[in-house]
């Protein structure tokens, strides 16, 4: 079982604060949506869980099965098994996505790491994925439209195998097919590894798929609701607006 | 693949496709190349102290591919590479050097194409000097200069492309970039000498480290920053290098003795 607990936390960038009196605990088993519209903080927080240090905080804590990681760097945030799947990954030219993974995967296991076993399971994963086995030895996601990059880092979670698994609007630039793949390998994952899953996304769509435990809702820097999936309905009927009052209360 | 060696002797291994003429005493080596048919050719050139002038001359139509190795000290040389009408040259070149000030001066004729990629690893003072002519209409080059400034490292690329009136159809892209893992001033002057309007004519140049992103990226996925950068470094100086894959290794190796 793993916790990650999110206490008070305050943090800013360039002197403005984004997030303000956030509380947050999730545990293994569990999928967690944050929703909530433009500009709340909700990629500032998966940002900040993993360690990017253009970001401050300014009070607060992140503990990860009671160990306090304010100050750890992102490698070693992501070697005690967190994950963040990027809204927007970055294409890097020159560095193979597969010598990217072999690095990534051998960092991690260290002396036990088999290359042969390692080329199995990518060859396994990049079929499940449905990508084209070709583009695993391109530039990281050189190349790679909207929804491959999507894939892209569902087969990295898919080789990482990580225990906390953030995913930050992993549903945009998805055509309706790609949807279905990512949405789908997202929730066999975690039926097969139980991690615990922080998920943000704007849209009820990704929901279809992906069943969330608990539902949150983000405005100004903090969480202004809390509930399960009916959550969602209530935000496709009455929109974020709606939720003005709770911040009021 | 044709072979070209270039320390205190000059020897070569070509079959029919090259002709060479060499030229050799102890002030200079002068060293000219024909590609009279479609072919690869592997220079490898390791001397100090030495000036040298090498000419390529890649005939009409012909598509010519080289790779060029190269190490050594305290060299002056001189490059020119002479294009026929619609000749087609790729290039990719690798300098293990130090102390060094190179030329090249490349004039394209007539719907002549040019792909020139070229890095470095810069421990002392390197300068470069590159001159594109576009002679001929509807000829194009793509120049990639990327170079990695460390320990002593000053690294200048002055590059200039020229076209001249009445040459219509050109394109001409300049792209430089150098990674500086020291504080020493390192310098890249893109120049386009352009008096024909129908030109594509782009540069880009930057100087810098790697971008808070891309390490943030790599190391989200558990690498430490030390071997993120390290892959930065060897995608950055191996990028373009597909057309002579076999030679990758040989690169790897380089690197790994500067980052391992």
């Amino acid at each position: 079982m793993h916790i990650l607990k999110i206490n008070d936390l305050k943090v800013s960038i360039d002197n403005k604060i984004i997030l303000d009196g956030f509380n947050l605990t999730i545990k293994s088993g569990e999928i967690h949506a944050i929703m909530g519209p433009n500009g709340v903080g909700k990629s500032t927080l998966a940002k900040v869980i993993m360690g990017d240090d253009n970001y401050k905080i300014i009070s607060g804590e992140i503990l990860f099965d009671d160990v306090l990681i304010n100050n750890l760097k992102v490698n070693e945030r992501a070697n005690l098994g967190m994950f963040l799947g990027m809204q927007m990954p970055l294409e890097i030219e020159g560095v193979s996505n597969a010598d990217f993974l072999r690095t990534a995967i051998s960092s991690k296991e260290k002396e036990t790491f088999k290359l042969m076993s390692f080329i199995k399971e990518l060859n396994q994963n990049v079929e499940k994925l449905d990508m084209d086995k070709e583009m695993i030895h391109r530039g990281i996601n050189q190349g790679f439209s909207g929804g491959e990059r999507k894939k892209n880092e569902i087969l990295q979670m898919y080789m990482l195998k990580p225990n906390f698994v953030m995913l930050d609007e992993i549903d945009s630039g998805l055509d309706v097919d790609s949807l279905k793949i990512v949405g789908t390998s997202v929730m066999n994952y975690f039926e097969l590894y139980k991690p615990s899953i922080l998920l943000i996304t704007h849209y009820q769509r990704l929901l279809d798929y992906i069943k969330p435990t608990h539902v949150h809702i983000i405005k100004k820097g903090r969480i202004v609701k809390s509930g399960g999936s009916e959550l969602v309905s209530l935000i496709e009927e009455k929109g974020y607006n709606y939720f003005d009052e709770a911040i009021d209360e | 693949m044709n072979k070209l060696v270039i320390k205190d002797n000059i020897t070569s291994d070509f079959n029919d496709s090259l002709y060479i003429k060499t030229y050799d005493n102890e002030c200079i080596k002068k060293i000219t190349v024909d590609v009279l048919k479609k072919t690869k050719l592997y220079i490898e050139l390791d001397v100090s102290d030495s000036k040298i002038n090498v000419e390529i001359n890649v005939k009409k139509n012909v598509d010519f591919k080289l790779f060029e190795i190269k190490k050594g000290e305290r060299l002056k040389i001189q490059y020119v590479y002479n294009l026929e009408e619609k000749a087609k040259m790729f290039v990719f070149k690798f300098n293990n050097t130090s102390l060094i000030k190179e030329r090249s001066i490349f004039n394209l004729n007539e719907k002549a194409k040019l792909e020139y990629n070229f890095k470095t690893i810069v421990t002392t003072l390197e300068e470069y000097d590159y001159l594109v002519n576009h002679k001929g209409i509807k000829s194009k080059s793509d120049l990639y200069l990327n170079g990695v400034s460390k320990e002593e490292g000053k690294l200048s690329f002055n590059i200039t492309g020229e076209v001249l009136k009445y040459i219509t159809g050109c394109e001409i892209n300049e792209e430089s970039r150098i990674i500086t893992l020291n504080d020493n001033e390192c310098i890249i002057k893109p120049n386009l000498l352009i008096e024909e309007y129908d030109v594509i004519a782009n540069h880009s140049s930057l100087i810098g480290g790697f971008s808070n992103e891309e390490l943030f990226y790599l190391m989200s996925r558990g690498i430490s920053e030390d071997e993120a950068t390290y892959l930065l470094i060897k995608g950055f100086l191996l990028s373009n290098i597909e057309v002579f894959k076999g030679k990758k290794g040989m690169i790897e190796k380089i690197i790994n003795k500067y980052w391992r």
